[in-house]
C-alpha cells in the first residue's frame, strides 16, 4: 500500500516530465512553423516548377540515395564487426565517429586535402584519371563521411540487442557466419537498421558545409537542395524559405514512410 | 557568420560597425586609428557578406555603421528604412587569381579548354561585378564575342564568398579565380592579373550611420575619419582605390 504523498510525488514527477517534453516539441514546432506560415501555397507549388529547384531537388535526391546505399552496404558489416569487442574496437569506434563532431566545413576540406587535385592521394586518383573536387561523385563522398557515423553507431547497438542464445543455437545448428548473420542478427535487427538508414539518409539530405567545400556549388553538378537555399537567401529571403520548406515537406513525408515501413518496435531511434 | 562578444566598461562607448567581408584587414587598422583618436571609445567590428548584414540589421541587429560592398545593399537598406544618406568611402577593382601551374597569365587564358575556374556565386556582388565584367569584355575586339560564355564554360564552382575562391586557388584545386584586389595584398603564392579597367563595373563602397545608432554623432565621426586623408592612406595600404 503506497503512502499517499508518495503517489503525489510520483504524479508531480510525471506531469514536470510531459511539462518538459511538450515544452520541447514548442520549441521545435514554432521554428518549424515560423516557417511553413511564411509560403503560400501557390509560392509553393510555383517554385515546385521552378527549374533551379527542380534541379536542386533531383540532384539532392539522387546523390543522398547513393550515399544511403553506400552506408548500409559498407556501415553493416562495420557494426557488426564493432559489436564483439576486440583490441583496438573501442579506438575504431571512435575514429569512424569522429566526422560527427567536426565541423562540417572542416570534414569538407579534410575531403579536399586528401582526396583532391593536390591532396594527399592526388597523384594516385590521377592514375586511374580519378578527379573528384567539383564532381557529383564528391558530392556523395561528402554526405557519406558526414552521415555515415550516425547509422554505425545505430547498427551496432541493434546488432548487439540481437539475442545471443539465437546467435548459439545457430551456431549449434552448425549455421555458417554469413547464414547466421543474414538469416538470425539482421531480422530482429532490421527496424533499428532502417529507422538509422533514415537518420543518416536525413543528415545526408540537409548537409551543406562539407558539400560545398570539397564539391563546390554548380547547379546540376553539385548544388544540392541545402546550397539552393543558402544561396537563394543571400538575394532575397522569401524564395529561400519556400524552397527550404518545399525540402522540408520532402524530407517529413520521406522520413514518415520509412519509419512506417522500419515498424514501430520501439527500437528505432 | 562571425559572432563578436564585447564587455563594454561604464566608461567606454562601443561603436558597432557591420562591415562587408571584404574589409576585414583595413578596417580594424581604421577602427585602431580611430581609438587613438577618441579616447574612452572601443571599435567593434562584424564582418560578414553584405547581404546577411543588410538581413541582420533589418531582422532588428544593433549597429552603428553599415558599410556595404556594393550600392545594391546600401540601397536596399535604404528602402527598408535603416539608415540616413549614404557616402562613397573606396573603390575596388577585379583581378584574376592563378596558381602558379595554371599556365594562366592573361585574361585570354580564361579560355582555356578544360581550366578549372571559381568564382564568387551570382548573389555575391563579386560574382555579379566578375560576369558583369565578362560581358563587357566579349564586346571587346582583343577578346571577341564567345569571350565570356567560354570563360563561363569553364566555371566549376561559384563560391559563397571571396576567401572560399581564393583559398581553392591557393590550395591548387582550382586554376584560377576572380576576386578583388584588396584580397590579393599579402597572397604572394598567387599570380595577380589585370582585368581590362574600362569593361569593370564601377565598384564602389558605401557607408552610412544606422537611424537606430545609440551613437549617431560618433557614427558620423568615424565616417569622416574613413574619408580622411589618413583614413584613404589606409584603405590603399589595403589594395582599395580612392573613394569617386
Amino acid at each position: 500500500m503506497r503512502h499517499p504523498s508518495a503517489a503525489l510525488r510520483d504524479s508531480t514527477v510525471s506531469a514536470v516530465g510531459i511539462a518538459l517534453a511538450v515544452i520541447f516539441v514548442l520549441f521545435i514546432v514554432v521554428a518549424l512553423a515560423a516557417l511553413v506560415l511564411r509560403v503560400s501555397p501557390q509560392a509553393f507549388g510555383a517554385a515546385l516548377r521552378s527549374q533551379i529547384v527542380l534541379q536542386a531537388l533531383w540532384l539532392s535526391l539522387k546523390t543522398s540515395a547513393l550515399c544511403a546505399l553506400i552506408i548500409a552496404v559498407c556501415g553493416t558489416p562495420l557494426a557488426a564487426l564493432l559489436t564483439r569487442p576486440f583490441r583496438g574496437s573501442h579506438a575504431l569506434e571512435t575514429l569512424v565517429t569522429l566526422p560527427v563532431v567536426l565541423p562540417p566545413v572542416v570534414g569538407g576540406l579534410a575531403l579536399l586535402l586528401a582526396f583532391g587535385r593536390m591532396g594527399l592521394l592526388g597523384r594516385q586518383l590521377d592514375m586511374f584519371g580519378i578527379h573528384l573536387p567539383f564532381t557529383t561523385a564528391a558530392v556523395v563522398l561528402a554526405q557519406t563521411f558526414v552521415a555515415a557515423p550516425l547509422y554505425i553507431a545505430v547498427a551496432k547497438s541493434a546488432f548487439a540487442r540481437v539475442d545471443p542464445n539465437l546467435v548459439d543455437a545457430a551456431a549449434t545448428l552448425r549455421a555458417s557466419r554469413t547464414y547466421t548473420f543474414v538469416r538470425v542478427i539482421i531480422p530482429p535487427a532490421l527496424p533499428a537498421l532502417a529507422g538509422g538508414l533514415a537518420l543518416a539518409w536525413a543528415r545526408a539530405l540537409g548537409e551543406f558545409g562539407a558539400t560545398i567545400t570539397f564539391a563546390g556549388n554548380l547547379p546540376g553538378v553539385t548544388q544540392t537542395m541545402p546550397i539552393a537555399v543558402y544561396m537563394s537567401a543571400q538575394t532575397d529571403l522569401q524564395p529561400a524559405i519556400t524552397v527550404a520548406v518545399v525540402l522540408m515537406v520532402l524530407s517529413y513525408g520521406a522520413l514518415l514512410v520509412v519509419r512506417r515501413a522500419a515498424g514501430g518496435t520501439g527500437l528505432a531511434p | 557568420m562571425s559572432i563578436t562578444i564585447v564587455l563594454a566598461s561604464a566608461a567606454q562607448t562601443v561603436l558597432t560597425v557591420f562591415a562587408a567581408a571584404s574589409l576585414h584587414a583595413a578596417f580594424p587598422e581604421l577602427g585602431k586609428q580611430f581609438e587613438a583618436a577618441h579616447p574612452g571609445v572601443s571599435v567593434r567590428f562584424d564582418f560578414d557578406g553584405s547581404q546577411i548584414l543588410e538581413a541582420q540589421l533589418a531582422q532588428g541587429a544593433q549597429a552603428d555603421v553599415f558599410a556595404s560592398a556594393d550600392k545594391r545593399w546600401m540601397d536596399k537598406a535604404t528602402s527598408d528604412g535603416l539608415v540616413g544618406p549614404s557616402t562613397q568611402f573606396a573603390t575596388n577593382a577585379l583581378v584574376i587569381v592563378a596558381g602558379s601551374s595554371s599556365g594562366v597569365a592573361t585574361p585570354q587564358d580564361l579560355t582555356k579548354p578544360g581550366l578549372k575556374l571559381v568564382l564568387c556565386a551570382d548573389a555575391v556582388p563579386c560574382g555579379r561585378y566578375a560576369h558583369q565584367t565578362l560581358e563587357k569584355m566579349d564586346s571587346e575586339p582583343a577578346f571577341g564575342t564567345g569571350y565570356a560564355a567560354a570563360v563561363t564554360h569553364n566555371v566549376v564552382s561559384q563560391e559563397q564568398n571571396v576567401e572560399d575562391v581564393l583559398a581553392k586557388v591557393n590550395l591548387g584545386e582550382a586554376d584560377a579565380g576572380i576576386v578583388y584586389r584588396s584580397d590579393t595584398i599579402g597572397h604572394t603564392s598567387v599570380k595577380v592579373i589585370d582585368l581590362p579597367s574600362q569593361d569593370q563595373p564601377a565598384v564602389v563602397y558605401p557607408m552610412a550611420s544606422l537611424k537606430k545608432s545609440s551613437s549617431p554623432d560618433l557614427a558620423t565621426a568615424f565616417i569622416a575619419f574613413v574619408r580622411s586623408p589618413r583614413g584613404q592612406a589606409i584603405l590603399q595600404k589595403f589594395g582599395f582605390g580612392p573613394a569617386p
